[in-house]
């Protein structure tokens, strides 16, 4: 077993540490603007906001490491870029092999669908899992460096449970993975479905209408409460597992009953 | 014992036949070649024997597993080897990386006899093969994990034709090795040369099931006959076909026999007259040929 996962793991190891250090650098020069930050009286600045901002990217203070990391980096870059890449990835795996015709070789072997599928799937989360560890440690060690302190327990929190999150998103990608020929189409439309889930969640609190972001992923990851209030909401999390169940069996079962002819 | 047992399999893509009640069986230990023009649906028919096509209705066995039963089907798949007509292969990965990972999971017991054979070059990544060098690791990775059934969709392509000569070779001593070997193809000479039977696709229907010899014997004989004066006229004669007029000379293929055809031959002065074996060509166009009359 996990032969195609470590196939397909190898096969991405350069661009998934490439990945990493390009985030990296971006994560290291949010960190490096914290100390001209700090001085800036960002709190005040922070009360002066709209609410309609504060609400719509999360934003619960600006004056403490923890505050700005969660409002600069984690709010944004992370929970919306990072997801819109793991389900534009997601959205590309089958129906990319699809698209020239190497799903023929791939099945030739003896493995059902449901394993390719799924060690396929592995092989995506094993890059969730290396992200969240390597930019964890990368956080903290920026951190350090500027000799700030930051709690490590929901530090690591903010990036475990960006696992099932970021699951969710890919989970989306490969049910538009399985469900198109084409990988043009099925990632276009994972951006465009994460972007617009991500959008409305944001917009659904600030006119309180929360229930428009029920059935967003983001709804239920939320780095500025956990970081800042340090708080983690158990069912969120549970409801983020059940999302990635249900999109994985919807994309599992979809993918048996395809023709794969071009 | 049959290694793939076609029953009336059928598949249509929406209103479009993909293939129409294919009945046949595929024994084991023989070549069996399986021919039509582009379209006709010899790779329809491969990808519902591999369970990579949903039948629109009928069954088939593969190695004694249903194809609808993908357990079954998937362990049958150890002892079968495939080699698709087009190859899509992962591009940033070397042909030697490919090849361990394909051993990895259905066994690679042949991998060295096969690279005495065919040699592409392992260390590249397989971006940069030539088509020829995508064709011999395909092979490779057909035949690698010694398997008792081999099916091959248009498999010469893109091979010099010393390396097409290197592997009918290869698969007649398969063949003799007990290896049975269902070959898709549209070359005749090719399936002349190395087939033990074959059967002919035309829009998606079994038009003929023979053996390749035979098939030749009833496919009848290219008749070119010239009179001196206005002889008799062959349009009015049974088992004449594609009869054609060339100048004085009529040429024709006939499937009667030689007793009825020469005492009707003689009716009349004979100026020259040719009777012979027909290419291969021919005889498959005679299938091919009456789709333009369908």
């Amino acid at each position: 077993m996990l032969e195609i996962t470590h196939f397909q793991t190898r096969r991405r190891l350069k661009g998934m540490i490439a990945l990493a250090i390009g985030i990296s650098l971006l994560v290291l020069m949010y960190i490096a603007l914290w100390p001209s930050m700090e001085g800036l009286g960002l709190d005040e600045l922070f009360d002066d906001l709209p609410p309609f901002f504060q609400d719509m990217f999360g934003i619960i203070e600006l004056g403490t490491i923890e505050g700005f990391l969660a409002a600069e980096l984690y709010m944004f870059i992370w929970s919306l870029l990072l997801g819109l890449y793991f389900g534009y990835a997601g959205a590309g795996i089958i129906a990319g092999d699809f698209e020239r015709n190497r799903l023929d070789i791939s099945l030739s072997l003896p493995v059902t669908r449901t394993r390719h599928l799924l060690e396929e799937f592995l092989a995506m989360f094993v890059v969730i899992v290396f992200i969240n560890v390597s930019i964890g440690l990368v956080v903290l060690g920026g951190i350090v460096a500027l000799g700030e302190w930051i709690d490590l327990t929901y530090l690591s929190l903010v990036h475990l449970l960006s696992i099932p999150y970021f699951t969710a998103c890919l989970g989306i990608g490969l049910v538009l993975s399985v469900t198109f020929n084409r990988a043009d189409n099925a990632q276009r439309l994972a951006l465009g479905i994460i972007f617009a889930l991500w959008i409305i969640e944001s917009v659904s609190r600030t006119v309180d209408q929360e229930w428009l972001g029920i059935l967003s992923p983001s709804r239920y990851y939320n780095p500025s409460e956990i970081l800042v209030l340090e708080t983690v909401e158990l069912v969120d999390v549970v409801i983020l597992l059940l999302m990635c169940a249900v999109l994985l069996t919807a994309s599992v079962l979809i993918f048996k009953r395809k023709d794969l002819a071009a | 014992m049959a290694v793939i047992e076609m029953d009336s399999l059928t598949k249509y893509y929406g209103d479009t036949v993909g293939i129409e009640s294919l009945t046949m069986d595929i024994e084991e230990g023989e070549i069996f070649g399986f021919l039509g023009p582009n379209g006709a649906g010899k790779t329809t028919a491969i990808r519902l024997v591999l369970g990579l096509l949903r039948p629109t209705s009928g069954s088939a066995r593969v190695l004694g597993a249903p194809i609808g039963d993908e357990r079954a089907l998937t362990e049958a798949k150890r002892d079968i080897g495939y080699l698709p007509d087009e190859l899509g292969f992962p591009e940033k990965v070397t042909g030697q990386e490919l090849i361990d990972h394909h051993a990895s999971i259905k066994g690679g017991s042949r991998v060295d006899d096969m690279l005495e054979l065919f040699e592409p070059p392992l260390d590249r990544q397989i971006r940069a093969y030539s088509s020829g060098n995508k064709q011999m690791l395909g092979i490779i990775l057909t035949f690698m994990h010694d398997p008792s059934l081999v099916i091959l969709d248009e498999p010469t392509g893109g091979l010099d034709p010393l390396k097409q000569a290197r592997f009918h070779e290869f698969i007649r001593a398969e063949r003799d090795r007990g290896v049975s070997v269902f070959f898709s193809s549209h070359i005749l000479s090719e399936v002349r040369r190395i087939c033990d039977r074959v059967g002919i696709l035309r829009g998606g229907e079994l038009v003929e099931l023979a053996e390749v010899d035979s098939m030749v014997r009833r496919g009848g004989k290219r008749v070119i006959v010239e009179y001196e004066t206005d002889g008799p006229d062959p349009f009015e004669w049974d088992d004449v076909h594609d009869l054609e007029r060339v100048g004085d000379a009529y040429q024709f293929m006939y499937t009667g026999s030689y007793t009825a055809l020469l005492s009707r031959l003689i009716e009349a002065e004979i100026v020259d007259v040719t009777i012979e074996e027909p290419p291969l060509e021919d005889v498959f166009m005679h299938y091919y040929g009456e789709e333009s009359h369908a």
